[in-house]
C-alpha cells in the first residue's frame, strides 16, 4: 500500500559527520603507496555490510526472519502435525506442552502450531512473490519513464495518480472477489499490480536526477546503447532505494494479504494463510483466545522485523555515510 | 487559486470516469451477479429473464456502462440487481454511522499524536521519546483487524469470567438503546473499541510526522532569532514553533483519508457496525456490481476531495507554497 510506504519515513535527523572521523579509501591507498603499509582495498559493499552489521536491531531482526523462513521452507519436517489433521478427542485445547500443542487446538482438534507454520509458509511465499513482481514491474517502468521521459513518463504519472485516487484496500478487495479465486498466486499478482507505482516513482526520481550527469554522457560518447546505460550505469545507483522500498513492500504485502484473507477475500481454504487462521479464530468462539492471538503475533513479529531490517538497510546503503559508526 | 482548483476538479472528473469504466468492465466481466439466483430452486426462468432484461445484463459492456453512468448521474446510482433496492438511501444511512466513527477516531488520534509528537521532539532521545518510537513501530506493524479482534477477545472474556461489561464488542446500538442521554451513552459504549482500534495506527503515523516537523522547526533560524530576542521559552515554543510544525500534519491527515477508509472496512467488519465498510463487504459478498460501484465512486470522490484540500490548505498555511 502506498499509504503504508509513506508512513514508514522516519524523520530522524541525519547525524552530523564528525570532522576527521571519515575514512577516504583513495587517500588511504595513496598514503599506503608512500609509506609502504599494506592497505586492503575496500569495496562499497564492504562498507554497506559493516554498517548493517553495526545495526544490532536490524541484524537480530534479520536472524528472526531467516529463522521464520527456514521454518516455513521446512514446514513439513518442522510442524508436529499436518495442518488439516483432525483429532476429535483433543478439541479446543488451550496451549499446553503435552502433544506439543503449544498454540492449542481448534474446534476440530487441529494443532494450531502446525496450522500457523503452514500459514506462515503461504503468507511468506505471497509476500516474496509480491515484492519480486513489484520490483520487476516498478524498476522496468520507472527506468523507462525516468530515462526517456515524454509520453511514457506522462502515462506513468497519470496511472500513479489514478491508483492514488482509489482507496487501495477497497480496490484490492474488489479485485480479489472477482478474479482472486482464493488462490495465493493470483492474490499475489493482484497485490503487485497495485503496489508497483511507488517503486516506479522512486526509480524514476533517481534516473531523472542522474540522466544528465557527465558519466552518462561519457558512456554515450563511448558508444554505449540505451539498454547498457540503463542497466550498467544508472540502475546500480538506484539499488539502495530499490532494496529499501522492497523491504517496505514486503511488510505491506504481509499486512495487506492478511487483511484480505481475514475478510475472506484473499487466500481461501484449502490453502492455509495467517489472516484466514485469525478469521477462523473469530468464528470458532472468542473464548478460545489462543486461536486469534498466535497467528496475529506471528504477523506482528514479521512486520516489525522487516521494518527494522529496512531501517538498517536504509542507513547501510546510504553512500553519503561512508564513515562507519563506532 | 480558483483556476487551480477548477483545473484540478475537472481533471479529477476525468480520472473518476476512467477509473469507473475500468472497474466496471473488470467487475462485470468476471462475475455473474445472478449465479446465486440461478441456483435457487424457487426462482423461475422467467424471473431471471426479466431481471436480465430490465438490468440490460445481456448487452455489451460499453452499453451497460452507459446505462450505469446514466443511472449514477440522474438516479443516484440506481438500484441493486437483486431485489432492486435503491442504493443511495442505504449508503446515506451507513455513511452517517461511519462519520461518527471516523470523526471520533480522528479527533482522538490527532490530539494524542500532537501531544506525543511535540513532547518527543522537545525531549529528543529521552525515555519518553524512545517509548513513543517503539510504540509507533508496533502500531504500524500490528494489523488493524488483529488489534480489533484482540480487544474483542479481551472484553468478551472479561464479560464471560467476571460478568463485567465495560464496552460492547459488537453492533452499533443495544437492543433497546433508549433515548436522550441513555442513547448517547449506549452509542459511546458501542463505538469505544472501534474508535480506539481505528485511531491506534493513525496515532503511530501522525505522531512521527509531528515529531519530525517539530524537530525541524525548533532547529530553524527564526526560532533561534525568537530566543535571541529574549522571548520566554514557552512563548517561543507555543507561538513560533508549534504553529508552524502543525502545517505538515494537516497534509498528512488529509492524505491519509484513503488509508483510513481501509481501516474502517476492517474495523467495522470485526465489530459488525452498520457502516460504510460493513456495507461494502456485504455488497462484495452479494456479487452485485452496482452497490460496489456506487460505494467505490463515493469513497474515491472523498479521497480526491481530501487530496485537493491537502494541497489547498498547504498553500494557505504555508506562504512559501503558492499554486498558479
Amino acid at each position: 500500500m502506498t499509504d503504508v510506504l509513506r508512513t514508514q519515513e522516519d524523520p530522524k535527523p541525519v547525524e552530523p559527520e564528525r570532522p576527521g572521523g571519515e575514512e577516504l579509501p583513495d587517500a588511504d591507498q595513496a598514503l599506503a603507496h608512500e609509506s609502504g603499509i599494506a592497505v586492503k582495498p575496500r569495496s562499497q559493499w564492504y562498507y554497506v555490510r559493516t554498517r548493517f552489521l553495526r545495526h544490532r536491531l536490524a541484524v537480530a531482526s534479520l536472524l528472526v526472519l531467516v529463522g521464520l523462513a527456514l521454518v516455513a521452507i521446512f514446514a513439513k519436517r518442522v510442524a508436529p502435525y499436518d495442518f488439516d489433521q483432525l483429532d476429535l478427542f483433543n478439541i479446543a485445547q488451550p496451549p499446553t506442552r503435552t502433544d506439543t500443542h503449544w498454540f492449542g487446538t481448534d474446534l476440530l482438534g487441529r494443532d494450531y502450531l502446525s496450522r500457523v507454520i503452514f500459514g506462515l509458509r503461504t503468507s511468506l511465499w505471497v509476500a516474496l512473490l509480491v515484492a519480486g513482481l513489484t520490483t520487476a514491474i516498478g524498476t522496468t517502468i520507472g527506468s523507462i519513464a525516468g530515462y526517456y521521459g515524454g509520453t511514457v513518463d506522462n502515462l506513468l504519472m497519470r496511472f500513479t495518480d489514478l491508483v492514488l485516487t482509489l482507496p487501495t484496500l477497497a480496490v484490492l478487495l474488489t479485485a480479489s472477489v472477482f478474479v482472486g479465486n482464493g488462490d495465493p498466486f493470483r492474490v499475489g499478482v493482484i497485490l503487485a499490480l497495485l503496489f508497483w507505482t511507488g517503486l516506479a516513482r522512486i526509480v524514476r526520481g533517481v534516473f531523472l536526477s542522474l540522466r544528465e550527469k557527465e558519466f552518462v554522457e561519457a558512456a554515450k560518447a563511448a558508444g554505449a546503447g540505451d539498454a547498457r546505460i540503463i542497466v550498467r550505469h544508472l540502475l546500480p545507483n538506484a539499488i539502495g532505494p530499490i532494496i529499501v522500498a522492497m523491504t517496505l513492500i514486503l511488510a505491506a504485502a504481509i499486512l495487506v494479504e492478511a487483511a484480505l484473507s481475514f475478510l475472506g477475500f484473499g487466500i481461501q481454504p484449502p490453502n492455509p494463510a495467517l489472516g484466514k487462521l485469525i478469521a477462523d479464530g473469530q468464528t470458532q468462539g472468542l473464548d478460545s483466545w489462543w486461536l486469534v492471538t498466535f497467528p496475529g503475533l506471528v504477523i506482528v513479529v514479521i512486520a516489525l522485523a522487516v521494518n527494522f531490517v529496512g531501517d538498517g538497510l536504509r542507513d547501510a546503503l546510504d553512500p553519503t555515510q561512508r564513515r562507519i559508526r563506532a | 487559486m480558483l483556476t487551480y482548483i477548477i483545473r484540478r476538479l475537472l481533471y479529477s472528473v476525468v480520472v473518476l470516469l476512467v477509473a469507473s469504466f475500468l472497474i466496471f468492465t473488470f467487475v462485470t466481466v468476471s462475475g455473474d451477479p445472478l449465479s446465486f439466483l440461478k441456483m435457487s430452486p424457487g426462482v423461475s426462468q422467467e424471473t431471471i429473464a426479466n431481471i436480465t432484461e430490465r438490468k440490460h445484463l445481456d448487452d455489451p459492456i460499453i452499453v451497460r456502462y452507459g446505462y450505469w453512468l446514466r443511472d449514477a448521474v440522474t438516479d443516484q446510482f440506481g438500484t441493486t440487481i437483486i431485489g432492486e433496492r435503491k442504493i443511495m438511501p442505504d449508503i446515506q444511512r451507513v455513511m452517517g454511522h461511519t462519520l461518527q466513527l471516523i470523526i471520533a477516531a480522528e479527533l482522538l488520534a490527532i490530539t494524542l499524536a500532537i501531544s506525543i509528537g511535540v513532547y518527543s521532539a522537545l525531549r529528543q532521545y529521552s525515555v519518553f521519546d524512545y517509548l513513543a518510537t517503539t510504540f509507533s513501530f508496533l502500531g504500524l506493524a500490528t494489523p488493524v483487524f488483529w488489534l480489533a479482534l484482540m480487544l474483542q477477545v479481551l472484553f468478551v472474556n472479561v464479560y464471560l469470567w467476571w460478568d463485567i461489561r465495560i464496552f460492547y464488542t459488537a453492533n452499533l446500538s443495544g437492543v433497546d438503546p433508549g433515548g436522550g442521554i441513555d442513547f448517547v451513552l449506549d452509542r459511546a459504549q458501542h463505538l469505544a473499541l472501534p474508535v480506539i482500534v481505528l485511531s491506534i495506527a493513525n496515532i503511530a503515523t501522525y505522531s512521527r510526522y509531528m515529531r519530525g516537523a517539530m524537530l525541524e522547526v525548533i532547529n530553524s533560524d527564526y526560532v533561534r532569532t525568537a530566543r535571541a530576542k529574549g522571548l520566554k521559552e514557552r512563548r517561543v515554543i507555543m507561538r513560533h514553533a508549534f504553529r508552524n510544525a502543525l502545517i505538515p500534519l494537516t497534509t498528512v491527515v488529509a492524505l491519509n483519508f484513503g488509508a483510513l477508509i481501509g481501516g474502517v472496512v476492517v474495523t467495522e467488519t470485526v465489530f459488525a457496525l452498520d457502516g460504510m465498510g460493513f456495507y461494502f463487504i456485504n455488497a462484495l459478498n452479494s456479487g452485485d456490481p452496482y452497490p460496489v460501484m456506487a460505494w467505490l465512486m463515493i469513497v474515491s470522490t472523498g479521497v480526491i476531495v481530501f487530496n485537493l484540500l491537502a494541497d489547498i490548505t498547504y498553500g494557505i498555511l504555508d506562504p512559501r507554497v503558492r499554486h498558479d
